[in-house]
């Protein structure tokens, strides 16, 4: 390994392990499978280790990464469902219940039922935080779609999230 | 969606992010994987091989490729008349319920559009209700901008139409009915005045009867002659070494766009004023760690949000100053590298917050000079 490589490994390993949970989180709402978050982040951070010397002089390190991130998992929507199989050797653990179980549950589903392109608008426009320009620049479309996409998105969640709880006991 | 459920949502979103589960990424493995990677392609470059390119094409990036680009421009350009936003062109007729959200100006990177935009919105009081939207952009006068790419990084192309008030006009996608990029879409490129263009994309979902007429309807109707635009914030005092290249004002809560206003000025400084006092995670690294003038406040110098040094050169640190509370108003200041010694002589960012009048969330009472 040369000096070089060895300031880019020290550099790297140093970000990303102070935003892995953070990455964790963009991905499990994106995916809504924390395995298969777990499978996204590792192929982001892969992608993030050969990009790394322009991404570390990028003026938003982190926006770099959730880019990076958001694209690997709509790539990931064009493969074939076999493809994105991954073989575990261990069951996984069940997950902490959520601070309200019904509500998470509730979002989760109605998560669930948007398309991924919906889905992504809706983590970075709402999780993140976005902007409507920010979001489209990530998603490679024009503003005007991601406010329609967003627009039709909540009107689905909407009427999803009000469905569930008339029915919820 | 209301503000209230808007912000259910973002609570729902952070409560299902923060839930606790084990992370079973190896970041070593993602090192060794991309050594191997590099090297892959290193050997493939020496080489000289076309199969160098297709593996370069695969790995998608930030900064690059096909569909990243809505529509091409070769730099970004400063705002002309910055100390008032005058809007070029207005909506004449919208169909009942539909309210103008948002108008920007400028161009707030090179993979945004340059010029005007303003979106109106129908808001369904139900959540089953139609979503319903117009988009109209003005470009910056001259000939017509590049066609730019469609959803998917498709590139656009001129398909022939009518023509809108007798001037030329031409679709960007095959036109309605149901021939676009999603049923119910139909954008559509026209001449507005003499080496003034513009674009109309209607969204109407669920499709309506005729989508066409509709957009048509509204595209002759356009006005190309706007209003001066108000915001909810007064600069006085702004340094000159800042000249504005994107400004926005988003005024309807309960729309997919939000409530707030933000400056973007060269060189790297931001100003958002919103309702919603949130970072860029949704976590408490935002949460406040001071108080300026009564308020609670932000201030962090970067180093607090755990940025690294990268393999060569350090990053730019961000300063950031957010406070929250200000006439029922939150405001974001950000500035990188040389916009905090542009800011010395107002005392930085506090000193810069201290010349922002705040004028809160109504607007009859806002200014149309936000910068001075």
């Amino acid at each position: 390994m040369t000096v070089s490589s060895e300031g880019q490994d020290e550099g790297y390993t140093a970000y990303v392990t102070a935003r892995l949970g953070w990455l964790h989180k963009v991905a499990v709402l994106l995916c809504q499978d924390p395995q298969r978050a777990d499978d996204l982040v590792q192929t982001a951070l892969t992608r993030l280790y050969v990009h790394w010397r322009k991404a570390s002089a990028a003026d938003n390190l982190d926006g770099y990464t959730r880019t990076i991130l958001v694209r690997v998992f709509l790539a990931e929507q064009r493969t074939t469902w076999w493809q994105r199989i991954v073989p575990v050797r261990d069951l996984p653990e069940s997950p902490a219940p959520a601070v309200d179980p019904a509500a998470a549950l509730d979002l989760r589903a109605a998560l669930a039922l948007l398309g991924p392109r919906q889905r992504a608008v809706v983590v970075l426009r709402y999780y993140s935080d976005l902007s409507i320009e920010q979001t489209a620049e990530i998603l490679g479309c024009s503003p005007g779609t991601v406010k329609s996409q967003a627009a039709r998105a909540l009107a689905t969640l909407r009427s999803t999230l009000i469905r569930e709880r008339e029915v919820r006991p | 969606m209301n503000p209230i459920e808007l912000d259910e949502l973002r609570q729902g979103l952070r409560d299902l992010a923060d839930q606790p589960r084990p992370i079973r990424t190896d970041i070593a493995a993602a090192r060794v994987r991309g050594r191997r990677v590099i090297r892959t392609r290193r050997t493939l470059a020496a080489g000289g091989t076309a199969l160098a390119l297709g593996a370069v094409a695969v790995l998608a990036i930030p900064g690059g490729g096909p569909g990243k680009s809505v529509r091409p421009a070769s730099r970004v350009t400063e705002l002309r008349a910055h100390h008032r936003f005058v809007a070029p062109a207005s909506f004449g007729w919208l169909p009942s319920g539909w309210r103008v959200i948002d108008q920007t100006f400028g161009q707030e990177d090179l993979s945004s559009t340059d010029g005007y935009a303003v979106s109106a919105q129908s808001l369904p009081q139900r959540g089953d209700g139609p979503v319903r939207q117009a988009i109209l952009t003005v470009f910056r006068p001259g000939k017509e901008p590049p066609m730019g790419y469609m959803r998917g990084g498709i590139p656009a192309k001129a398909i022939a139409a009518e023509t809108v008030n007798g001037r030329p006009a031409h679709w960007l996608q095959p036109p309605p009915p149901g021939a676009g990029t999603a049923a119910g879409e139909a954008r559509l490129r026209f001449e507005l005045a003499p080496r003034q263009w513009a674009e109309l994309e209607v969204d109407d979902d669920p499709p309506g009867d005729d989508v066409k007429s509709l957009l048509y309807r509204i595209a002759r109707g356009i006005q190309p002659r706007g209003a001066v635009t108000a915001f909810p914030v007064e600069i006085d005092g702004l340094p000159t070494a800042f000249t504005p290249i994107f400004a926005s004002v988003d005024t309807e809560t309960s729309s997919s766009v939000g409530w707030s206003t933000r400056f973007a000025l060269k060189p790297s400084l931001n100003i958002t004023v919103s309702l919603h006092a949130r970072n860029d995670h949704g976590t408490p690294i935002f949460a406040a760690n001071t108080t300026i003038d009564g308020h609670p406040a932000y201030y962090g110098d970067g180093t607090a949000r755990g940025v690294v040094r990268g393999a060569g050169k350090p990053l730019p640190q961000s300063q950031y100053l957010c406070v929250y509370g200000v006439r029922a108003l939150n405001v974001c200041l950000e500035a990188q590298g040389p916009a905090q010694a542009a800011l010395k002589p107002v005392g930085g960012l506090q000193g810069l917050f201290r010349q922002i009048k705040i004028f809160g969330p109504t607007r009859s009472q806002w200014s149309t000079r936000p910068l001075g």
